[in-house]
């Protein structure tokens, strides 16, 4: 018996010795035991790691598809169902032909979807630095207030592209959800959004620097913060938003803007413009030295900028050349910007095509128009560096021309108006060619913007003068001719109306494809005027030496009142039941 | 206690080995274990035949279940079991190939016919099997290996049975026993070599270059472009007048032969001394694939399969009481492919159409252009070649000591194995050029325009995988009979060390019990479970208890049961708890990661970033409750015999997209995590019948699954329509549009939304009635009944012939036809068409089209997913017939031979189907589905 409890005790001691192999670390057995992958907690207990953190959230800064990333290139973006650019793309999946023909089908909402859950996303990533980055937090005091602020900026920044899109949407606050815990929650009013990101702003902005240098250029400044706010508050007194909502049930009216109209707001949103200018640290990029407008063309193809306030930075790069110009020019020419467009630039004396005595030939209709008009479309003849070449070229457009010519509405192999898009672009670089320009690209917020801001606050407000005075400012810079009366071009004492218009038009042209003419008509609710409307293009025949020019016809446009806001997308709104699906969706 | 049933009388007589074969039913016997097996393994006695065909034909038989052995009457689980002498008459170079058909519960799918590639998809009750070889899961692909290393196979279906995996048990296991010589006194040795020829059972059915020609411009006019083709270019494809310009080639004769050559030599020897057992076997397989090669090359350009394997299972009795085994087992398959890929060839020769482009130019060049620069001949001839190497095999050491001097039944066993893959792969690879032929018109002189640049042939060879596996296992055993009643109870630990390349080790680790108690032999009670983990999960989560039970009631050992017709009864039910990791590589850990950088600074430099990792969230491993009731019957004097069996298995915490989420969380829309929720259930009948009369002896054995899924939850939006709700539906059901005829005149419809539908365009059913079909139109399309699926096993023995005939089908199928092999000018116009296109909508064929009118490229309405492009697809299939001749002891000259055995026998000999377009299982555009004639005879030495 003795003998055979030693042995059992002797067989189960192999048995423990075996198992506890993998146990014996201090460590149990399945436990990694190597480790260099990253966490939350190594991430924000590393001074470097809390930096790349903040600069990720940097790079996700958004720009509402409008310039052609990747998704652009096939889909089409914002900007083409405007009045600015015909698209590309003919066919029911492109989203802009899903906008005209009212349709709204998949593409559209996996477009919606995506950004809906793309702004969250980078609201979450924010509110989950603002939770670490505390006294446990290696950066130093001052640099975590800074980049606190930043992050807060960013926060509201991506808040405010909701608000763009949807109207009042749901306010997460500091909330950090866990996938288990319930995230369930309504929109927040109109009003409490816009108040919302104004209140951050303000706090944030006196924490910020006005300037950076070195490897901090491009940060969120006080001038970025002040020109955001210059923008939302912008918005809440435009007529959408200020009571003008299409939206007649009370609760939903209050999501989509404010319930009633209040001139009031005008003033807040000309104070707001009128202290960036204050700021004093901003001026127009000028040089009519050179040739008339070049401080306008090459303020898109500067790193370090005067005029810039914010802008996505990259590395040095061809993107909107790759991706717009024409096919002889290696590009992809992803837009065509429209007549429309076109007729809305004034001439080099700086009346409109329509004045007497402008000067306007229609059958030399690109001569002598507002230097702007030469850095911001492609026409037939206009000069372009060609990489083949290796000199400035003239591109043809005109009805047969090989590569870049006129091709109809239904084919995707080139310009169905008779132009191409070159705003923005650097002419020594081309698609096909390995030269870049180190540029900020996609600008968010320029001087140039802000002034167009304060004009508008200021026509409202009924300070024509002060309006008037903003757009003398840009036509300056534009290389406009200043005239006898100095005026370039501007009537001396218009009405109400007729500054609100010349505004209007003036930052069409001023901002043309820096993602801003949707949103614009969006809020001076202009469905109305551009619903059913046609878009037109120049259809040019050549004979000999000789062109003709005859204006054709190309995609009519959809702008009914759903247009003002997008869709909540539907899974999310089958998670959350209390929220209030927009107009028309 | 009722009477043993008698063994069948012994009579030595090897005609019968074939009918062993054909006799071993699913669920049935694997008797030979016990009986006394003089006959090396391929001339086994009738006597065996007939008693391993037959379930439950000796309750005291013993089954290998995971860790140990049972007997019949003593098998609680559900399991099935194939004899593995069944495998050998299937020319295949995967064993699985002959599982098809021949084991209830086991759905298999085959994809391929590439040699060295053709094995097939295994499905057990709805998921993908664990293997298992010798009691241990391995690493290494278990399924390239000779048919003569397998002693049974057994699979194990229930929770019961699988209880002791743990963590990893939960979709079932597939068991696989080697022969280990036992019960061969002696020294036996047999020797096959075997030959035969593969041909495609089907290829598909491109168009002419006339025909490609004449549709080409229909599909342009449909589209309101012009037609491309002259009546002179078509008049010159229909003549072939013009063989440079206006070439029409059967790419798939050109490039393929018609058939391939097979062959397999094995060895193998086995025997049993006075303290040893062995076996020891010896393969080589050589499979040619179906490219034609060239006298120009040195080398084979052949996509080749090459395959060396050794194997020596050794067990010594070191004492009386402890006992070595030693397991070896190596592998070399060296497979050969052309350079430029056999998948790419075979996409190049699905999608380039008869007119492309010459073979050669009339200088010889090779032909091409600037929509076709990859000149097929070119990708399979002038490309060079790649060599793939897989190395592998492991060592299996154990030992063995029975406690019984302490006390009676107790034994201790310690087993460590180490396995190692290497897979090594050799480039020789090569470009070519292509040339385009232009003829100036004028002066008829010809130019030459060149795509791609010839290059030298590459010599490079990198390691595609390197994996290494460790497993060690302490177990001990305890059997006890208490008067009538018997205890049985089994202890093991073991842990498990898998790593990949450079990976750090993913381990498992699992303490399991198993104990059996028997009342009378009548009533059987069975408890296991095991505490199991998986490294991958977070620390203190990667744990869990995996317990099952289940019980037995032997009726036929009841003192009032009759023999009548019935003789043997047996009811059985078990339930169980089981888990399925599959966190992946340390994900818990890895929830921040790099991400792009962005370009702070005056100038410009990247600075990293970092980001929260959302797309996976895996938080536990997926679960599965398994229900399981069973019922084992013998009649007629034992020579029929049925097993039915029903489950009910119920999955949660299944790893998927979340079918909705609230991205305000700022998780996005799709983060995997553990949230689906299915139901399994089906039933499983395996019935046989055997019977010998004189010199004919016959067998004929079946069975047949039907298997149903259910989504009980994917946290799915509520869709504004009940027919877009997955929820309900079974797993996998294809959801789209429903086709309602074809459209009558322009801008008709109802057709996709913003579609400018033609003539002969698919018009869709709008469910909604909203006016537009989008989204909300799209509902499940096809078949929603349950899975059905069935094999028959026949073989007949008059003498020393043999015949047997397995006949396997699958019903309640449908494919989901699509991409260039279904539809016309793909890849924006440069793709292929058919001959099904021919019965196309025309106004003239409007009537009786049976395909929508023809346009270039993709058309956004007519090729999306709708029910239009789901056929039915069950079929019947002959898989796989053997005759065979056996020649009793013979004298060669003065070589005295113990028994020779000829045998002739195919794979995939004749295919009943309702899809008639293809092979219902190997779609075009893959390697096609093999036809394999072979033959070859069997020395016993």
């Amino acid at each position: 018996m003795k003998n055979f409890f030693y042995t059992t005790i002797k067989g189960l001691a192999i048995l423990v010795i075996i198992g506890c192999w993998g146990c014996q670390d201090e460590d149990s057995f399945l436990d990694k035991k190597v480790s260099a992958s990253l966490n939350e907690q190594i991430v924000f207990a590393d001074s470097a790691y809390t930096m790349d953190y903040l600069t990720a959230i940097y790079e996700g800064l958004y720009f509402w598809y409008n310039t052609g990333s990747s998704a652009t290139a096939t889909n089409g973006s914002w900007s083409e169902i405007t009045d600015e650019c015909e698209t590309k793309w003919p066919g029911g999946h492109n989203v802009p032909n899903q906008v005209f023909d009212g349709t709204f089908g998949e593409p559209f909402y996996n477009r919606i979807a995506k950004l809906w859950s793309h702004f969250y996303t980078r609201i979450r990533q924010c509110n989950i630095y603002l939770e670490n980055v505390n006294e446990e937090s290696p950066l130093s005091n001052a640099l975590k207030a800074r980049t606190k602020a930043e992050i807060r900026f960013l926060r509201a920044y991506h808040y405010f592209l909701l608000m763009e899109g949807w109207g009042g949407v749901p306010l997460v606050g500091d909330t950090i959800y866990s996938l288990s815990s319930p995230n369930l929650q309504v929109r927040n009013s109109w009003a409490e959004c816009v108040d919302y990101i104004v209140s951050e702003l303000d706090a944030v902005a006196p924490m910020l620097p006005v300037r950076y240098t070195g490897r901090d250029y491009g940060r969120i400044t006080r001038g970025a913060c002040m020109a955001l706010k210059s923008r939302v508050l912008l918005f809440a007194a435009s007529p959408l938003y200020n009571g003008g909502s299409p939206a007649e049930e009370p609760a939903l009216k209050e999501l989509t803007g404010y319930p009633s109209h209040d001139e009031t707001r005008w003033l807040k949103a000309l104070q707001a413009a009128q202290d960036v200018v204050n700021l004093g640290v901003y001026e127009l990029k000028t040089d009519n030295a050179t040739r008339p407008g070049n401080g306008f063309y090459e303020l898109f193809l500067e790193r370090v900028s005067d005029e810039i306030i914010l802008a996505r930075m990259q590395g040095p790069n061809k993107q909107v050349e790759r991706n717009h110009l024409p096919r002889s020019r290696g590009g992809n020419f992803l837009r065509y910007p429209t007549q429309e467009l076109v007729d809305a630039f004034p001439m080099m004396n700086g009346l409109s095509i329509e004045s007497p005595g402008s000067g306007y030939d229609p059958e030399d209709p690109y001569k002598n128009r507002d230097p702007r008009f030469y850095y911001t479309v492609i026409y037939n003849g206009a000069s372009y560096f060609k990489r083949t070449s290796n000199q400035m070229e003239p591109v043809w457009t005109y009805k047969g021309a090989s590569q870049d010519g006129l091709k109809p509405v239904t084919a995707n192999t080139g310009t169905s108006t008779g132009y191409y898009s070159r705003k923005m672009m650097d002419e020594r670089v081309t698609g096909d060619g390995s030269a870049t320009t180190d540029r900020n690209h996609p600008v968010l917020f320029r001087y140039g913007g802000i002034l167009l801001n304060l004009a508008e606050a200021a026509v409202e407000t009924g300070d024509i003068p002060l309006a008037m005075e903003q757009l003398i400012a840009l036509r300056r810079r534009a290389g406009i001719d200043p005239g006898a009366d100095n005026r370039y071009g501007l009537p001396a004492d218009p009405s109400q109306e007729e500054a609100r218009q010349l505004v209007r038009n003036e930052r069409f042209i001023e901002l043309a494809f820096e993602m801003q003419r949707f949103w614009d008509l969006k809020r001076w609710k202009a469905g109305d005027w551009l619903d059913g409307a046609m878009m037109h293009g120049m259809q040019i025949t050549k004979k000999g030496d000789e062109f003709s020019y005859q204006r054709i016809e190309t995609r009519h446009r959809y702008f009914k009142d759903n247009l003002y806001y997008f869709p909540i997308p539907p899974d999310e709104l089958a998670v959350n039941l209390g929220l209030i699906q927009n107009l028309g969706w | 206690m009722k009477e043993k049933i008698d063994p069948l009388k012994r009579k030595r007589s090897a005609g019968f080995s074939i009918l062993a074969a054909l006799l071993l039913i699913g669920s049935g016997g694997r008797a030979q274990q016990l009986a006394n097996q003089a006959a090396p393994e391929n001339m086994s006695t009738a006597d065996d035949s007939l008693r391993s065909g037959l379930l439950l034909q000796n309750y005291s038989d013993l089954y290998p279940v995971l860790n140990g052995v049972r007997t019949g009457d003593n098998l609680i689980e559900s399991t099935g079991f194939l004899d593995g002498r069944k495998l050998r008459s299937t020319p295949a170079t995967f064993i699985n190939t002959g599982f098809t058909g021949r084991l209830a519960g086991l759905y298999t799918h085959q994809s391929s016919g590439q040699p060295g590639s053709d094995g097939v998809s295994l499905s057990l009750r709805g998921l993908s099997p664990l293997i298992i070889v010798d009691n241990i899961p391995r690493t290494l692909p278990p399924w390239s290996i000779n048919p003569e290393q397998i002693e049974s196979v057994t699979i194990l279906k229930d929770a019961l049975s699988t209880a002791l995996l743990g963590i990893r048990g939960m979709r079932g296991a597939i068991l696989i026993t080697t022969r280990k010589g036992e019960r061969h006194p002696g020294f036996n040795m047999d020797i096959t070599a075997q030959a035969g020829l593969s041909q495609p059972v089907e290829l598909p059915n491109p168009l002419s270059a006339y025909d490609y020609a004449r549709l080409y411009n229909e599909a342009l006019l449909n589209d309101g472009q012009s037609p491309i083709y002259s009546q002179a270019d078509l008049n010159a494809y229909r003549n072939n007048s013009s063989p440079y310009t206006h070439p029409n080639i059967d790419w798939y004769q050109r490039i393929l032969d018609d058939q391939t050559p097979f062959n397999r030599y094995t060895l193998n020897a086995e025997g049993t001394g006075k303290s040893v057992h062995y076996f020891v076997s010896l393969d080589y397989m050589n499979q040619e694939g179906l490219f034609r090669e060239s006298t120009e090359n040195a080398y084979s350009t052949n996509s080749e399969y090459q395959r060396y394997i050794f194997r020596s299972n050794v067990n010594v009795d070191l004492t009386p009481r402890l006992s070595m085994s030693a397991n070896l087992f190596g592998r070399i398959r060296d497979a050969n492919e052309p350079g430029g890929g056999a998948a790419n060839i075979f996409n190049a020769l699905m999608v380039t159409p008869g007119n492309a482009y010459p073979i050669f130019n009339p200088d010889s060049s090779l032909g091409g252009n600037i929509n076709y620069k990859n000149n097929i001949y070119g990708q399979s001839i002038r490309s060079g070649y790649t060599n793939n190497v897989y190395s592998d095999g492991y060592v299996d050491l154990g030992l063995r000591r029975e406690m019984d001097d302490l006390l009676p039944g107790w034994w201790v066993r310690g087993t460590v194995s180490y396995i190692l893959t290497l897979n090594q792969s050799i480039n020789r690879t090569k470009n070519f050029e292509t040339f385009q032929m232009l003829t100036d018109p004028a002066t008829g002189d010809r130019s030459y325009r060149r795509f791609g640049t010839k290059s030298e042939q590459n010599n490079s060879s990198t390691v595609s995988a390197r994996r290494h596996q460790v497993y060690a296992e302490a177990a001990t055993g305890y059997t006890r009979h208490l008067g009538m009643d018997k205890l049985d109870v089994l202890l093991l630990y073991n842990i498990d060390y898998n790593t990949l390349n450079d990976n750090l080790a993913e381990k498992y680790e699992t303490l399991g019990a198993t104990v059996q108690y028997s009342i009378k032999e009548r009533y059987l009670l069975q408890a296991a479970t095991s505490y199991s983990g998986n490294s991958s999960y977070a620390p203190g989560q990667g744990y869990g208890v995996f317990p099952s039970a289940g019980l037995a009631w032997n009726m036929h050992n009841e003192p009032f049961f009759e023999s009548g017709f019935i003789n043997a009864l047996k009811l059985r039910a078990s339930y169980g708890l089981t888990g399925n990791a599959v966190a992946g590589y340390f994900e818990y850990i890895e929830r921040y990661a790099g991400s792009a950088g962005y370009y702070l600074g005056t100038s410009a430099a990247s600075q990293p970033g970092i980001i929260e990792y959302q797309g996976r969230n895996i938080t536990t491993w997926e679960k599965a409750q398994k229900l399981n009731f069973g019922m084992d019957l013998r009649f007629a004097g034992s020579k029929g015999a049925l097993t039915i069996d029903y489950y009910r298995n119920k999955m949660s915490d299944l790893v998927q997209p979340r079918g909705s989420s609230a991205a305000l969380s700022g998780y996005g829309f799709n983060v995997i995590q553990n949230l689906g929720e299915n139901l399994y259930s089906g039933l499983e009948i395996t019935a046989g019948w055997a019977e010998r009369k004189g010199d004919f002896a016959y067998a004929v054995s079946g069975n047949l699954t039907v298997s149903d899924s259910e989504v009980l939850f994917n946290d799915e939006p509520s869709y504004p329509y009940e027919w877009m709700q997955r929820t309900g539906q079974p797993v996998g059901q294809y959801f789209g549009y429903v086709s309602d005829g074809y459209v009558t005149q322009a801008g008709g419809g109802p057709v996709v939304e913003g579609y400018q539908a033609v003539p002969g365009d698919l018009r869709y059913k709008d469910l909604n009635d909203d006016g537009v079909i989008n989204q909300f139109d799209q509902q499940p399309i096809g078949n929603q009944r349950p899975l059905l699926f069935y094999g028959v096993d026949l073989g007949f023995s008059w003498r020393n012939f043999n015949l047997s005939l397995m006949i396997q089908g699958v019903s309640n199928r449908d494919i989901l036809l699509s991409g260039s092999s279904e539809w016309e000018f793909q890849n924006n116009g440069k793709g292929q068409a058919w001959q099904h296109h021919l019965e196309r909508w025309t106004p003239e064929t409007a009537s009786k089209a049976l395909y929508p009118r023809l346009s270039v490229g993709t058309n956004v309405n007519n090729h999306v997913r709708s029910d239009f492009w789901l056929r039915p697809a069950s079929y019947l299939r002959l898989k796989n017939a053997e005759i065979s001749y056996t020649f009793d002891d013979i004298a060669l000259g003065k070589l005295k031979v113990g028994g020779l055995r000829i045998f002739l026998n195919g794979l995939n000999l004749l295919t009943v189907s309702d899809f008639s377009q293809s092979d219902p299982e190997v779609l075009p555009g893959a390697y096609p589905l093999q036809r394999v004639f072979n033959g070859g005879l069997t020395i016993k030495l």
